[in-house]
């Protein structure tokens, strides 16, 4: 078991290399650069000096293969480098909204879990009944949604419910507060992305969790544990559910890591000013260096996320056991 | 002895989209305290149905018990409430599955699942229930059992989980065990100690035994009293050795032939059961086997026959039973 972990840990490295190559080289196919925009972004004459100086400035007159190696061993020796944009250091940058980022992906993550587990089970163990077509129709519905559009809805909601019931509109704060500073002002305004996002997020997990029990209450132990005379309860509950984790688990892992990196729209609705923000300002400036160093942060959450998720099958069955 | 269970005109239906499936029409039978009853017949006859419905585990939709009674220990297990029933399965009624390999749940060890039924049903002490686990397992000769209680099933050969099974299914002093084809998934060498191990504690413990199978040999060797089943309904019950010398119903005389015997030259051909058995959603109201019986007559056709009286012990369900031997031969 420890070997094998180790082995997948060590599979991090090729990860990043592939992922460094790939980024690397890609931004490096879109015309244009960082310097260009910079200094004719509104589409005004540049000085082609100007141009010149900023480049060497950033290093972007330097062969391409010193740049890859140059950016290489700056991931390596941890020194991300400055943004090419704002000139600020990239961990920096990234630490200012990393924490954000991650709050709002842990507290969709929670209220998936919260709504899909609970609802799962109801829905198959009441298999075809009106309760089983209600979560249904819901888990659906959340699938058909976009979460920014039910961001916006549930903004305008709180706006119109507010003033009706008390007479005027009370709006979820919208400057960003770190939990530690105003735990109340920072959960009553990161709540709503995390329901929005997190009801998404739950309709997937609901229909695993619901399609994994179903096939695992045919399941003869599960029948022999109905002969054992347990009650319904303890069946569905340690008999059952237990075997039908395993795919939810999957589904909620790549979730929460795509969370990490892909909120754009949603944080754009709610004023959040996160990663997939960042992200998207990066790419949209053609900021090399920040982009990249975005998408190896992106990569080593995922393989981190994986090696996290063959812990838990581990522990959840006894029969992976890597060896 | 006292009569222990006793199933009587049990009826149990699948209501499918093809139609209604008879799979258990009619089926009475009484089990004695500390008896071994078989219950024998091919696959789909609705043996096991028959079973799952003692414990009333017949999944609804789409199978329900449409008609009859099983009093058990003098209360009638069809009236009981959900609540009341679960305190009959696995105390007083323990049950042995076909499959070893996928009746133990594999993420759960054997001791937690050995446990669960003690602590389900009585009041007794983790502690105590662990002490009852080890106990067990050496009962159903498992080596080793303190250390087999942390393992998980899939660290267990076949033989060893039916073990297990086996000691759960005992783990609460039940009156009754019911075997659903307990040595059909095992190696031949294992069957036959799994056979051994049941007939040998069914007796030290004075429990009663329903052996479902459609081993003629498990049959003859192990039980007390025996009940052919064909297409949802008993046709023949006797002793074993009524049923194995002296059948009086063309199906149980045409499985006996169809079974390899030492006692035969080596060449000497099998004779199968020809046919296949009626489709249980289109039964008519004449015999159900008459289509592949070589003594059928016009009145096969029209009524079933009733099961009745040939000797003391022995019942058969055909128009033809007192002719069989003649004709045969």
């Amino acid at each position: 078991m420890i070997k094998y972990l180790i082995k997948r840990l060590m599979l991090l490295f090729p990860t990043l290399l592939g992922a460094a190559i790939l980024v690397f080289f890609l931004l490096r196919l879109v015309p244009g650069d960082v310097c260009e925009i910079r200094l004719a972004g509104t589409g005004l004459y540049a000085d082609p000096a100007e141009i010149e100086l900023c480049r060497k400035d950033l290093g972007l007159d330097q062969p391409i293969f010193v740049q890859f190696f140059q950016f290489l061993w700056g991931y390596v020796t941890l020194d991300l480098g400055k943004s090419m944009w704002t000139g600020a250091p990239i961990t920096h940058e990234i630490s200012l909204r990393f924490h954000l980022t991650l709050q709002v992906a842990l507290m969709s993550t929670f209220v998936a879990i919260i709504i899909a587990i609970p609802f799962g089970i109801i829905s198959a163990v009441k298999q075809n009944t009106w309760i089983d077509y209600i979560v249904r129709w819901f888990a659906i519905a959340g699938i058909a949604m976009p979460s920014f559009w039910l961001g916006i809805l549930i903004i305008l909601g709180l706006l119109i419910g507010t003033q009706e019931f008390f007479g005027e509109p009370w709006m979820p704060p919208i400057q960003f507060k770190p939990i530690w500073e105003d735990p109340v002002w920072n959960i009553s305004q990161l709540i709503w992305p995390a329901v929005a996002t997190g009801y998404r997020y739950s309709a997937v997990a609901t229909r695993m969790t619901r399609s994994a029990l179903l096939e695992v209450l045919r399941e003869d132990y599960v029948r022999t544990a109905r002969a054992k005379g347990l009650v319904e309860k303890v069946i569905i509950n340690r008999h059952a559910l237990k075997n039908a984790l395993l795919p939810v688990v999957t589904i909620i892992s790549i979730e929460f890591a795509f969370l990490m990196g892909g909120l754009v729209v949603t944080e754009q609705v709610f004023n959040l000013n996160g990663l997939g923000r960042l992200f998207v300002e990066s790419v949209g400036a053609q900021d090399f260096n920040m982009t990249q160093q975005l998408v190896m942060l992106v990569v080593l959450i995922f393989v981190m996320m994986n090696f996290f998720v063959d812990i838990l099958y581990a522990w959840l069955d006894p029969r992976i056991r890597y060896s | 002895m006292a009569t222990l269970l006793e199933i009587e005109n049990l009826q149990t239906h699948f209501f499918t989209s093809a139609g209604v499936v008879k799979a258990v029409d009619g089926v009475s039978y009484t089990v004695d305290e500390g008896e071994t009853v078989a219950v024998v017949g091919e696959s789909g006859c609705g043996k096991s149905v028959t079973a799952m419905s003692i414990l009333r585990l017949i999944p609804w939709p789409p199978g329900k018990i449409v008609g009859g009674s099983i009093k058990f220990d003098g209360q009638d297990l069809l009236q009981l409430t959900e609540e009341e029933m679960r305190n009959i399965r696995g105390r007083d009624i323990g049950m042995i599955f076909q499959e070893p390999m996928t009746s133990l749940n594999p993420v759960l060890t054997i001791g937690l699942q050995l446990t669960e039924t003690l602590m389900a049903h009585t009041d007794i002490t983790a502690k105590k229930a662990n002490e009852r686990a080890v106990e067990l397992l050496g009962m159903v000769g498992i080596s080793e059992p303190e250390r087999r209680l942390v393992q998980y099933p899939h660290h267990l050969s076949g033989g060893m989980r039916q073990r297990v099974v086996i000691a759960m299914a005992l783990s609460c002093d039940p009156k009754l065990i019911i075997a659903d084809e307990p040595t059909t998934a095992l190696d031949v060498t294992i069957q036959a100690q799994i056979l051994e191990l049941m007939k040998d504690l069914t007796k030290r413990l004075g429990v009663a035994m329903i052996v479902i199978t459609h081993n003629l040999g498990v049959v003859a060797r192990y039980a007390d009293r025996v009940n052919v089943m064909y297409a949802g309904r008993i046709i023949e019950s006797g002793s074993a050795q009524d049923i194995y010398y002296n059948p009086k119903h063309p199906y149980t005389l045409a499985l006996l032939k169809s079974v390899p015997r030492m006692d035969q030259a080596r060449q000497a051909k099998l004779d199968p059961v020809d046919g296949q058995p009626p489709d249980l959603s289109q039964l008519d109201a004449g015999c159900s086997f008459r289509a592949r019986c070589r003594f059928a007559t016009a009145k096969c056709a029209q009524e079933y026959p009733a099961l009745e009286k040939v000797s003391d012990t022995q019942y058969a369900a055909c128009w033809e039973k007192d002719n069989l031997e003649e004709k045969a031969s």
